[in-house]
């Protein structure tokens, strides 16, 4: 490993590709208007459950203006006959406007045959409820549970693993029969909630000269492209995928076109049709649209957990059902199991039980987002933990700091799913919670309960967490380039998306660190498919931990080739240099120096070095992520930190005003402090989680989504909360070139817990069920 | 169709324009003169997306129809840096990280700028209570409001 200069990282230049963005010139796809393009619009079901018994599109076809009406009957693989949630997609007309597509879709008569639909998590738990896909019960195992044994005295990582209907590890009911105190929560309801984008999803094609351009929004468009010319019955060489803009997306748009079930039908529509009519086509969803496609999350659950008098948690027991809709994605309920021992709290946890379930409803589909399952895990463990403080009588931080994962802890969940078990690869989790409780004069402030009178109640809380940092399991693959220049510039060529996390800054930062030249030196070629090597999918928070391994490595394989051309003209072996602000110089002897023009020697219009590339295709897991160079010791990096909540409950109408959250997070090294701290503001989505109310609440009769809008489904404004970002560094984490882990994904995941928690303090009643409504409020003070 | 024709004065610019009457401001901004800079996000004024000034007022474009805007003089992002030079919101914008995924952006810069061309130095809460329309889904507030009081800064230098 280098020695780091520290002169492209630990710093917040200028954002790489913010000019466009402040601009106004950068091209999101919903921006795209191509000549002669059609536009699509959908007819969508009024029912929840059932099947077309009849489909009458010939009005529409004959419409002056209509090109295409699209149905099951000649687009089977973008329609289906069944129904199995309101709004789900039968039938698109494409047309010359907007308008005449509208109207083209009043004019398709559909009648359907209605079956009884599963409308709530509740109905598809209980057993007398109607199937949701016949033949199939509504609730599920997860089916890759394993039970963890034969573990090793010294590494204390398991060497066995068995299929079971649970997962965990040790034998719980010993472990219960041997707790000193054992505390409960049942009932913990965390509520059907949407992913938010400011860019609704959609998508513009053109097939033109048998290529298939396709403008969207993409987390990872090789990825995407290589499904979707699958689907589409076209070589993966026919297709060019352009998103250089998201227009945000937290996970929620990541789309899997060959998977039915993941609501990316935008992009068979207009697959299909494009190729169809070989007009460019148009598919744009209305946010009331993008309100029902945008994927939600939701899930009941149950903690048992034991501890010694001293407070030493050894056992735990956790049950998790996690909703998915119409088949949604089941792997979300993995996720749920990072807040427990296996995780978070495996420092002291001998027993685990992770019951782990998912189960089908008659509503929209469900996948992880911004979390994925792990803030539900968080929500019931974190509640769980509060209600433990009080019954053993020790301060809710102390008893977090006694539990919690450090490094060198295992990790026994699913982030290792490859492995057996991993070592924790760092966590400052202690310092975290001293940074807060400091901060927000938890000592000081936080009396209990039940000393607090009068309308207006203060209340804190607080909540740990641990978030998967970047899919470190064998098989995950990705790559970059780099391209360095005689005037010792560089461009960093990849296809990471920049959602927003700023990836496109901090992928430049660290490429300019690793050559040894400014960073307003490196430029970045981006967007598309065609101009960028393979680059995984922007998911589990992995861009500078995971993306970030390629670009370094393909940016010290392009300065090995620099300093190869230097060392024979300056008479040294390359190990002898090394380069500072884009100047190459002898480590023994600091004046003697060279310009990377003379390295790379004359240039003519017939040849000579006119730019150097380095590239690296990146297979996990890294040499670096081996503990001592073992392969089957594997670290696992980790986002982790404490969040607290300090907030005022009106005990007369509910209200919870004055939110304060503050979130300390430990990042390893801060590649970008700005950037970081953008990141953990992402908090405020909690608070539309546990205070605006955001909750997907559909007709108890039909199933359709009521709230589908911005008015009724609210986010958090910049009147709402404030937000106070902690950046706790601890450099050194081993599994990243410059020390850093990740930050993403984290900041969401305690925060529900951390409210519920803070009311607790304010009222003295533990909220288990989200959002916090003043209703709910009231009910609980005994006053609705 | 029932299109009108009216003249819309957008960044000190006439355009002679055939509408339909339903159509908004937003719409006829972005489909008809390609001023892609204004976004349409909500399409019900929850977001701010597509703010753009009309008479020295910050307005949800995608509320307003565009057959009555004549005589108004309508501003858009891009009328900001048309010299070739970001405007001091641009610039503190992007030292400040204020644009995450940059949807928001040329909404909240817009309104914004409603708010620095009659206020030298707004406090924080004016600059939170002119921006209470303007949603940003990645909750960047913090570093807006940080660039918005430096581009008060900057322009007061200049001044």
């Amino acid at each position: 490993m280098m020695n780091l200069k520290l002169s492209a990282i630990s710093c917040s230049p200028r954002q790489k590709t913010g000019f466009p963005r402040v601009t106004g010139e950068a091209k999101y796809y919903s921006d795209v208007y191509l000549p002669g393009m059609l536009h699509a619009r959908l007819v969508r079901s009024p029912i929840s459950m059932g099947e077309i018994f009849r489909i009458e599109t010939g009005q529409a076809e004959a419409l002056p203006g209509v090109e295409l009406v699209m149905t099951y009957k000649n687009f089977p693989g973008a329609f289906r006959k069944d129904i199995h949630y309101a709004g789900e997609h039968v039938a698109a007309v494409v047309a010359v406007d907007e308008d005449t597509a509208e109207k083209g879709c009043s004019l398709i008569q559909v009648e359907y045959e209605e079956r009884p639909a599963v409308l709530s998590l509740e109905e598809g738990l209980d057993p007398e409820s109607p199937q949701v896909f016949a033949g199939e019960p509504n609730v599920h195992n997860w089916e890759f549970q394993y039970y963890l044994s034969e573990r090793d005295p010294e590494s204390r990582l398991f060497k066995r693993k068995e299929l079971n209907d649970f997962h965990g590890f040790g034998d719980v009911q010993k472990g219960f029969a041997e707790a000193d105190v054992i505390v409960e929560e049942t009932g913990l309801k965390y509520a059907y909630c949407k992913s938010p984008a400011m860019n609704p999803r959609g998508c513009v094609m053109s097939f033109r000269d048998d290529k298939l351009t396709v403008y969207t929004h993409s987390q990872g468009m090789h990825h995407e492209k290589t499904m979707l010319a699958g689907v589409l019955g076209l070589t993966v060489s026919q297709v060019n995928y352009v998103s250089p803009f998201v227009g945000s997306s937290f996970g929620g748009k990541i789309a899997e076109p060959e998977n039915f079930n993941n609501p990316a039908h935008y992009l068979l529509i207009a697959g299909f049709a494009t190729i169809a009519l070989k007009k460019p086509v148009r598919s744009v969803y209305t946010r009331e649209e993008e309100m029902l496609c945008g994927w939600s999350r939701g899930s009941l659950s149950a903690v048992k957990i034991g501890f010694k008098k001293d407070g030493t948690l050894t056992t735990m027991d956790f049950d998790n059902w996690m909703e998915v809709g119409s088949g949604g994605d089941k792997w979300t309920v993995k996720n749920s199991l990072l807040a427990t021992g296996t995780a978070l709290y495996s420092r002291n946890c001998e027993h685990m039980r992770g019951k782990l379930r998912y189960v089908y409803t008659n509503r929209f589909l469900s996948s992880g987002w911004q979390g994925y399952g792990s803030p539900e895990g968080h929500f019931a463990v974190e509640i769980a933990m509060d209600s433990a403080a009080e019954k053993l009588g020790i301060d809710p931080v102390d008893l977090r700091k006694m539990n919690h994962m450090r490094a060198g802890d295992v990790d026994a969940g699913y982030d290792p799913l490859s492995y057996i078990s991993c070592y924790i690869s760092s966590s400052a989790i202690s310092e975290c919670l001293d940074a807060g409780a400091e901060r927000i004069q938890w000592k000081k402030r936080r009396l209990p309960p039940g000393q607090k009178t009068g309308r207006f109640r203060e209340g804190l809380g607080v909540a740990i967490f641990c978030m998967g940092a970047g899919r470190p399991g064998e098989g995950n693959t990705t790559s970059a380039m780099v391209k360095v220049f005689p005037d010792a510039t560089a461009k960093l060529i990849s296809a990471q998306a920049d959602l927003g996390q700023g990836q496109h800054t901090v992928q430049c930062q660290i490429a300019a660190e690793a050559l040894g030249i400014p960073y307003k030196n490196v430029g970045l070629t981006f967007g598309d498919t065609e101009s960028t090597p393979w680059s995984s999918i922007v998911a589990s928070s992995c861009g500078t931990w995971f993306q970030g391994w390629a670009t370094y490595e393909a940016a010290m394989d392009a300065r090995r080739k620099v300093l190869d051309l230097a060392a024979p003209k300056l008479g040294v072996a390359p190990d002898d240099l090394d380069i500072e602000d884009g100047v190459i110089f002898l480590k023994d002897c600091p004046e003697k120096t060279m310009t990377f023009e003379q390295a790379f020697g004359p240039l003519n219009i017939y040849g000579g070095y006119h730019e150097v590339v380095g590239y690296y295709y990146h297979q996990t897991p890294h040499e670096k992520c081996m503990k001592d160079g073992k392969p089957d010791q594997i670290y696992i990096p980790k986002e982790k930190g404490a969040q607290f909540v300090s907030l005022v409950v009106d005990t007369e109408t509910g209200m919870i005003d004055n939110v304060h959250v503050i979130n300390a997070q430990d990042v390893g090294r801060a590649l970008n402090p700005k950037v970081v701290e953008g990141q953990f503001l992402n908090v405020r989505h909690g608070f539309d989680h546990a205070v605006l109310a955001s909750d997907c609440i559909v007709d108890a009769k039909s199933g359709r989504l009521l709230n589908n809008n911005w008015i009724e489904y609210r986010h958090c404004s910049i009147m709402d909360c404030e937000v106070d970002p902690i950046i706790v560094e601890q450099p050194g984490d081993p599994t990243h070139p410059f020390g850093a882990t990740a930050c993403g994904e984290g900041a969401a995941c305690p925060t529900l817990a951390a409210f519920s928690n803070a009311i607790y303090n304010a009222i003295g009643v533990r909220m288990k069920e989200t959002p916090f409504t003043p209703d709910r409020i009231l009910e609980a003070l005994g006053k609705s | 169709m029932n299109r009108k024709t009216i003249t819309l004065t957008v960044n000190d610019r006439d355009h002679e324009l055939r509408v339909e009457p339903q159509w908004t401001l937003a719409q006829v901004l972005r489909d008809e003169l390609n001023l892609t800079g204004t976004k349409v996000a909500c399409g019900q004024g929850a977001c701010g997306s597509c703010t753009v000034i009309a008479d020295g007022l910050a307005v949800p474009s995608c509320l307003m129809l565009a057959v009555e805007q004549e005589g108004r003089k309508i501003y858009t992002v891009e009328s900001l840096a048309a010299d070739g030079n970001l405007h001091p919101l641009q610039e503190t914008w992007l030292e400040e990280y204020a644009a995450q995924c940059g949807f928001c952006a040329s909404g909240m810069i817009m309104g914004a700028k409603a708010l620095l061309d009659k206020e030298d130095d707004p406090s924080v809460d004016r600059i939170k209570r002119a921006l209470s329309g303007n949603l940003c889904i990645c909750s960047n507030y913090d570093h807006i409001i940080a660039a918005v009081q430096n581009a008060a800064r900057k322009l007061g230098e200049r001044a």
